[in-house]
């Protein structure tokens, strides 16, 4: 489903990173009720802050956690 | 302020309840902000990293131009010692003559440091790197670099040039620009 999902996001062809970032944000969301941000993100999920950018070009929280079907994660940093 | 069609459109929402307008305008999504940051203390510093950060997590691009004591911010040496500014700033509850004594500014910083960190803000110079990874520019002023006598080699290498007013402004067309 990731692949339809992601394409909604413009992303045309979804690589294994996506899923990885997407599987990670879920996984957060469910075990602790927020998903990461950026910076958590790439201090955490195994992907660099400029693969994550590389990946989702258009915010890599905001659009993963889209795709990953939980809330735009809080925080500011 | 800087760009046309923003402006007005968040009274228009308010006022027209009734959903007999077609023509309501939707605010356009802001999609390229220029942000110059012109303090060299602490507290001038953060506000314009955690925008230029937050822009790029919003899918914005984002520029970021340092300027005068900003340049401190960029500077291989000085960034490691940037500090907060206890000397008047009303906002610190503390009497001038207070914070002037030696160490006071030190004191306040380290301080600030230690909330930072618990709130995982990263120090400035982990900062600029990670906004530099996530695609943001980073400049500095000629007319500063040139005013303290500084060159390319001074400044931390994630900055991507030194650039006029001129060039500012035409990196900056279409955008909103920020001056802190």
């Amino acid at each position: 489903m990731v692949p339809e999902l992601a394409a909604r996001e413009g992303i045309a062809a979804v690589t294994d990173g996506h899923v990885k970032v997407v599987r990670f944000m879920r996984a957060e969301y469910l075990s602790k009720g927020t998903g990461p941000s950026v910076r958590a993100l790439g201090k955490t999920s195994g992907v660099s802050v400029k693969e994550l950018y590389e990946l989702f070009p258009k915010g890599p929280a905001k659009i993963a956690a889209r795709i990953a079907g939980i809330p735009k994660p809080k925080g500011c940093i | 302020m800087s760009d046309t069609s923003t402006g007005t459109t968040g009274t228009t929402s308010t006022t027209s309840t009734t959903s007999t307008v077609a023509s309501v305008a939707t605010p356009q999504p802001i999609e390229k902000v220029s942000i110059i940051i012109s303090k060299g203390s602490l507290e001038g510093i953060y506000p314009g990293l955690i925008m230029a950060n937050g822009a790029r997590a919003e899918g914005m691009a984002a520029n970021l131009f340092f300027t005068f004591f900003g340049l401190d911010a960029i500077h291989a040496k000085r960034i490691e010692h940037i500090k907060v500014a206890t000397v008047g700033n009303p906002a610190m509850h503390i009497p001038t003559l207070l914070g002037g004594l030696p160490g006071m500014s030190a004191l306040a910083t380290h301080m600030m440091a230690k909330k930072m960190d618990d709130l995982d803000i990263p120090p400035i110079a982990e900062f600029l790197e990670m906004i530099a990874d996530t695609g943001a520019g980073i400049y500095a002023c000629k007319a500063s670099v040139d005013m303290f006598g500084l060159d390319k080699d001074d400044f931390i290498p994630q900055l991507d040039d030194i650039i006029t007013v001129g060039e500012f402004y035409e990196m900056a067309a279409g955008g909103q620009i920020i001056f802190t």
